[in-house]
């Protein structure tokens, strides 16, 4: 089993690092697979209405944790696989430093997954985001891998938050996992109540004490027999270090009553209830400042954001969008919409512009913050609206034909029409997609005369055929035509 | 010398002296060989891309005129936006495997296709169709999205534009084709073949905030394409360059050939509407004698097919 775990983890590692390299143009479905198999993003997304993708995905690990307990977090999820590295070092690289069993601290688990899940319901992803280790992979690895528009702020972060997990992993093991991951703790309610249980067979036991020193995730005690299997992230390692054969997979008689049972449940209450009390506070805190915006604009969302609030309720800053955009224009800074949305992607017109004939994004987001949007759709979603500048505008204020905003604008919301006899951009705002190819070209400086400003709700756009274009350029019409040829040429 | 690189020398000492503009070449060195000089420029109507670059080929005497065994070969059709080819908004797919194939058979060590693309190249070189079509012909097909790929040149007689970042297979190959779209562009009036150079430049967006049309006829100094090939197939009228919807194009199943730029401009003008005069770049161009906007003075082949 703990080779089959290995190739899997391998492969499944390799996929979610070409996914995430930003190398592959169009990601197919074996690379879509990636961050839709992600349990905590299927889950979220299965809230707001249930896909194929996120029910299969939720149910297979569900399915597997009943039955087997948390394999998920060894077969699938980045970020165990990430520390499993770290882990496998030091084996390598010092393999008398073995683990040792620890009490373990479930139930301030549980307390990180209550404010997550509560933080989440009240619309702020930042507990999420940060935690939630899909997320947390991914965004690291897109912020180093892929080229995408990262602010200093998300690099830095994930700098600090891969070598964080580094050392974490390397001297503590799986300790992320058993008491700060959602998905884990998630997985853990779900494990104690599993089929089958790693359990050790104190008639061939010689208390070697094998599988506890192989034991990332410190819940083999080996003395007493016991294995705390909510925190086992299910790595077989223990499986692989008996040479007695005592250790294994076991089918746990239902019969018994526990009254540890009721003591957790009233714990978690007690727990959730300070975490409503917590979240509500810091809510007050910061809603005063994010209440009244100073910022004039709303920040450019994705194509499929819907609305800022659909967006900041369900994205949890994975950045699966963001490698996957060919045109690199999404971007995350580290607080665009504020402290409580972390590290959301945003559109970033200083970097590029989004394509007329592309919705890539929209393919890949596991949360359903952006949801399929197909491309004939996608051509007249608004993401914004266009504003001008004349005073800071080349064609209007510096006598220069610049226009190169109405040469890119797919829509002709911005056109040409003649100022003093020199071609200069008019805009009609209406028909505009917010793509911000044309304020991505503009070349004035140091401020744009042309920008896009966000919208809370992305709308459908006018149609661009119909529109229309007062004072539009017109070129003059040929004269003298000459019809030497029977009239087939006009010269 | 060939008959060929006399004319060509001959022109550079004529334009030199001042003369050129008033002595387009046809008239200068035509008169002698009457019939057999290949006319100043040709223009086809109804047929396939392919078939009308063939015909203007063959009235132009062939494509040894102009690449021989041996050389290498840079194709520049326009593939500046992520469109496909009904809309108009690149160079027919067809016209440049026409192209390319003529290359390959006559003998071309190796031929080049790309352009400096405003959408993504990638999915430019694609949806245009122009990847796949050039290929099938046996061209290399090459980015140009990265700025080490230019060098630095001067624009000889610049005004506006006295030197600039030219791509280096253009700069290097010895025979340079120009196959660009005729469209109606909301910045300089048309597109055509002296716009279409800008796909070889690498700082082609400064050109706008610094005098666009002074910009397009300064380039069109430094090097003169050995052949122009602008496709007017589909025609895109308004709400160019990149066009919103099929509306605003026209069948026009045309195709110009000259090896003239300002000459095939002018025709191609005409084509699409539009008074030449009323186009700023190529009024320059023709005052600064790269070519003619004449079109009575020279000698032009009308072929219906
Ligand atoms: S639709 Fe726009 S934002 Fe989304 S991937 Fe494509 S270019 Fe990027
Ligand atoms: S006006 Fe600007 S943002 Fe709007 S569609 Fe045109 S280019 Fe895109
Ligand atoms: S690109 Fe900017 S400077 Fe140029 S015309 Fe448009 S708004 Fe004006």
């Amino acid at each position: 089993m703990k080779p089959a775990r290995i190739i899997i983890s391998l492969i499944y590692g390799a996929l979610f690092a070409v996914f995430f390299s930003g190398a592959v143009h169009e990601y197919n479905a074996l690379l879509q697979f990636v961050p839709k198999s992600q349990f905590m993003p299927a889950l979220l997304k299965s809230i707001g209405g249930i896909t194929i993708a996120s029910f299969a995905a939720v149910f297979i690990t569900v399915l597997a944790a009943l039955f087997f307990g948390r394999v998920y977090c060894s077969y699938v999820c980045p970020l165990g696989i990430f520390q499993d590295f770290f882990i496998f070092l030091r084996y390598k690289f010092n393999p008398k430093n073995k683990f040792k069993y620890s009490k373990g601290y479930f139930g301030f688990h549980l307390v990180i997954l209550a404010a997550a899940v509560l933080t989440y319901a009240a619309g702020v992803v930042s507990v999420m985001a940060v935690l939630e280790p899909y997320s947390a992979a991914s965004r690291s690895a897109a912020s180093f891998l892929s080229r995408s528009a990262v602010s200093a702020g998300v690099f830095w972060y994930s700098v600090f938050f891969v070598l964080f997990m580094a050392a974490a992993a390397f001297f503590k093991g799986r300790l992320f996992c058993n008491t700060l991951c959602p998905a884990g703790a998630v997985l853990a309610l779900i494990a104690k109540k599993s089929v089958y249980k790693i359990k050790i067979d104190g008639d061939k036991c010689t208390h070697c004490n094998r599988c506890e020193a192989a034991c990332k995730a410190v819940c083999i005690d080996h003395k007493n027999l016991k294995v705390d299997f909510e925190r086992c992230v299910g790595c077989f390692n223990c499986i692989s270090a008996c040479k007695d054969d005592a250790i294994g997979y076991e089918k746990v008689s239902v019969k018994k009553k526990d009254n540890t049972k009721r003591k957790t449940i009233k714990k978690l209450a007690v727990f959730t209830a300070a975490a409503a009390g917590l979240t509500l506070f810091t809510k007050e805190i910061f809603a005063f400042k994010s209440a009244i915006p100073v910022k004039k604009s709303v920040p450019v969302l994705p194509p499929g954001a819907g609305s800022v609030h659909h967006y900041n309720s369900h994205c949890t800053a994975c950045h699966a969008c963001v490698t996957a955009c060919p045109q690199k224009v999404i971007g995350a800074n580290m607080a665009e919409f504020g402290v409580l949305k972390l590290m959301q992607p945003v559109m970033n017109y200083s970097v590029s512009y989004c394509l007329y004939g592309c919705n890539e994004c929209t393919k890949v987001c596991p949360t359903g913050a952006l949801e399929p949007v197909s491309i004939k759709e996608k051509k007249s979603v608004q993401l914004g609206r266009v504003h001008l500048i004349k005073e800071n505008c080349i064609s209007w204020s510096d006598g220069k034909p610049c226009t190169v905003c109405t040469e890119h604008c797919p829509t002709k919301a911005v056109y040409t029409v003649l100022h003093n006899n020199v071609a200069a951009p008019e805009i009609i705002p209406d028909i505009c997609i917010g793509c911000g190819a044309c304020e991505y070209v503009c070349p004035a400086v140091p401020h744009k005369a042309i920008f896009v400003d966000g919208l809370k709700k992305q709308v459908k756009a006018g149609d661009p055929v119909k529109a229309h274009r007062p004072g539009e350029w017109k070129l003059t019409p040929v004269k003298n035509e000459k019809k030497s040829s029977g009239g087939d040429f006009p010269f | 010398m060939n008959r060929r690189e006399f004319i060509k020398k001959s022109i550079q000492a004529a334009a030199a002296a001042g003369a050129y503009t008033m002595l387009p070449a046809s008239k200068l060195f035509g008169a002698a060989a009457e019939g057999k000089t290949p006319p100043h420029l040709v223009a086809v109507k109804n047929s396939t891309p392919a078939k009308m670059y063939a015909a203007a080929l063959a009235a132009m005497g062939g494509i040894s005129q102009f690449v021989r065994r041996g050389q290498t070969v840079v194709v520049k059709p326009n593939i500046g936006w992520d469109v496909t080819p009904e809309l108009g908004g690149n160079t027919n797919p067809q016209l440049v495997e026409a192209v390319v194939k003529s290359c390959v058979d006559a003998g071309a060590k190796k031929v080049y296709v790309f352009d400096h693309t405003c959408d993504n190249w990638k999915k430019t070189y694609k949806t245009s169709g122009i990847e796949d079509a050039a290929k099938k012909a046996g061209a290399l097909v090459v980015s140009a999205a990265s700025e080490s790929d230019y060098v630095n040149v001067k624009v000889p007689g610049g005004k506006t534009l006295k030197e600039t970042k030219v791509h280096k297979l253009a700069v290097e190959s010895d025979v340079f084709i120009n196959v660009p779209v005729l469209k109606n562009h909301g910045s300089s009036g048309l597109t055509i073949a002296m716009k279409n150079l800008m796909g070889i430049v690498w700082n082609r967006w400064s050109w706008h905030a610094t005098g666009l049309h002074q910009c397009i006829a300064d380039f069109a100094a430094y090097r003169k394409p050995d052949l122009n090939i602008v496709d007017c197939y589909r025609v895109m009228k308004a709400n160019g360059p990149r066009g919103v919807s099929k509306e605003d194009v026209v069948l026009m199943k045309t195709l110009i050939m000259s090896k003239d730029m300002v000459a095939a401009d002018a025709a191609s003008a005409k084509i699409a509407g539009a008074d030449p005069e009323g186009i700023e770049y190529i009024k320059i161009a023709d005052a600064k004698g790269i070519g003619t906007m004449n079109l009575d003075s020279i000698n032009i082949r009308r072929i219906t097919l």
